[in-house]
């Protein structure tokens, strides 16, 4: 499984993104993260299940819906979850959007 | 306040966020991100060739032996490297005009590399030739970007727009391969754009006897004196941590002015390596002014207040610190902005917008009057404020203004954080019997 993790300019995220491949893996999942700039976004859809977008950046949701279409699951991650690098909350919020 | 904040939500923030995700500023965001290898180098190698003191008037000593080595290395490397310079920030115009084609094709998904060339040779049309039909290099660098900007989208938008319309696809029988009818396709508006530009590019030559990049230039040079301004600056420090508040990240704010930024930067640049002194330059706001004087530690002067975190007596406060210090001496504070938090703070508005402000106007007030050099180098955003800040300018006082600088930031932090800290402290005592949650 392939999620796709924008902020930016992926500097941010991409810390972001190791710890929630760390927190999958606890789970038992194989995900991949991949940190990605916003404005790459659209272009980098091809194999994504879900789409995480940072807290700054959830204006963009829009613009990756109609990119992705009505079915991707698109999760704006909560700015404190963001801040403290909470990804046990944001790993579960996911799964739970993710179709069964 | 909070009137005030759903106001904003509703109103600003939404504007602002279709703004941040417009392709035009997104695409000149990503190529100017993305050339930010060519400026470093390009100012690096200028840095290693222009000695800051001219050793020949120096006391003998120490220092004056290792200025006359380092002119000694600046005579031997000075052809090579100021190739080097001359094709980086020097072309800088090409790249940026090649490079908003690259990204603005790939977000319409032209796969091609025409839409590129094209724009280029548009830009070449209005900025590299003169009335004789000869080549000219005046304007490849920051006095071009204008000219760069304005006519690589304009003649991308344009030839989208004929493709689009199938102007000049001719329909082959049957038989032709599709390839064939794709490639003629592409002729026609290819040959309309590039007539369109051949005409205006003449008719500026012939109006103003100089090319199109220089009347695009003189039309933006207001613009430019009011961003070089200190007022200009000051409402720019004040709208960065204005927007990041509400969570906006000032990249809508940043991505468009980049274009002032970097032509300034190219043109001290220019005017350094030509000898004027580096307190005599000619701009101040510069990319280097932005990233290492203003936002000392991220957008909202955030270092001070890492500081602050990590010395807090509340847990979740100093968690925040000890996260957040490291990305910070970077120039990454999202966990400081999100985590203390900062957006939508109502402790942390007046303080984060107020050290932008003042760092701003104190670093240009110094620059001003010539306490410290002008910015006329740039290693990259995401070098630490005291190296940047010295590396732009090859000036050790830089480097102590950014130092004053942050104990200012820390005062003016201190009582706001102060009484954040108290509210978590007062929380934590609250929640105290229960285990904390890893």
């Amino acid at each position: 499984m392939k999620w796709m993790l924008c902020c930016y300019a992926g500097m941010t995220t991409s810390l972001l993104a190791v710890k929630l491949e760390e927190e999958t893996a606890a789970r038992g999942l194989d995900v991949k993260v991949a940190a990605t700039a916003i404005a790459e976004a659209e272009s980098s859809l091809e194999g994504v299940s879900a789409v995480l977008l940072g807290p700054h950046v959830r204006f963009s949701e829009d613009t990756i819906r109609k990119a992705a279409g009505p079915d991707m699951p698109i999760y704006v991650i909560k700015p404190q979850d963001f801040g403290t690098m909470n990804v046990k909350a944001i790993v579960s919020d996911v799964l739970a959007m993710l179709p069964a | 306040m909070e009137k005030f904040t759903s106001w904003v939500e509703k109103s600003i923030a939404p504007v602002a966020g279709r703004l941040g995700a417009n392709r035009y500023i997104q695409a000149i965001q990503s190529t100017f991100l993305t050339l930010i290898p060519f400026m470093t180098i390009g100012s690096m190698v200028l840095v290693i060739i222009s000695p800051p003191m001219d050793y020949t008037t120096m006391e003998p000593g120490f220092a004056q032996s290792f200025m006359q080595g380092w002119a000694a290395l600046a005579d031997f490397l000075y052809l090579p490297f100021i190739i080097i310079n001359m094709v980086t920030t020097g072309c800088l115009a090409i790249w940026v005009s090649a490079g908003l084609a690259f990204f603005l094709s790939r977000h319409y998904k032209m796969n091609s590399y025409l839409p590129v060339a094209l724009s280029t040779a548009c830009f070449f049309a209005t900025g590299a030739l003169d009335v004789e039909g000869a080549f000219t290099t005046g304007y490849f660098g920051g006095t071009g970007l204008f000219c760069a900007i304005v006519i690589s989208i304009l003649s991308l938008e344009f030839y989208r727009f004929l493709c689009d319309r199938n102007v000049g696809r001719i329909n082959l029988p049957g038989m032709v391969p599709p390839a064939l009818s794709d490639s003629m396709a592409h002729l026609t508006p290819a040959a309309i754009v590039l007539l369109v530009v051949g005409v205006v590019g003449a008719v500026a030559l012939e109006l103003t006897a100089a090319p199109l990049a220089n009347l695009i230039a003189t039309i933006v040079s207001p613009l430019v004196g009011a961003v070089n301004s200190p007022g200009g600056i000051m409402l720019i420090g004040f709208l960065m941590p204005f927007f990041f508040w509400f969570g906006i990240h000032d990249s809508v704010l940043t991505s468009p002015l980049s274009a002032f930024e970097y032509a300034n930067l190219e043109a001290n640049m220019h005017a350094y390596a030509a000898g004027v002194a580096a307190t005599a330059l000619p701009y101040t706001v510069t990319p280097p002014f932005i990233w290492y004087f203003m936002t000392i530690g991220g957008n909202g002067a955030t270092l001070a207040l890492a500081l602050l975190c990590l010395r807090s007596r509340s847990k979740q406060v100093s968690a925040i610190g000890k996260l957040g210090i490291v990305p910070v001496c970077f120039g990454v504070n999202e966990p400081i902005i999100f985590g203390l938090p900062v957006m939508y703070n109502p402790l942390m508005f007046i303080p984060s917008i107020l050290n932008m402000v003042l760092n701003a106007g104190i670093t240009y007030g110094a620059m001003a009057i010539g306490l410290v050099n002008k910015p006329f180098a740039y290693p990259g955003w995401n070098v630490p404020a005291p190296i940047g800040a010295f590396l732009s300018t090859m000036d050790i006082r830089a480097v102590v203004l950014i130092v004053v600088l942050i104990v200012i930031n820390l005062l003016v932090y201190y009582p706001f954080f102060k009484a954040h800290e108290r509210n978590k402290l007062a929380e934590e005592a609250e929640t105290a019997p229960e285990p904390a949650e890893a």
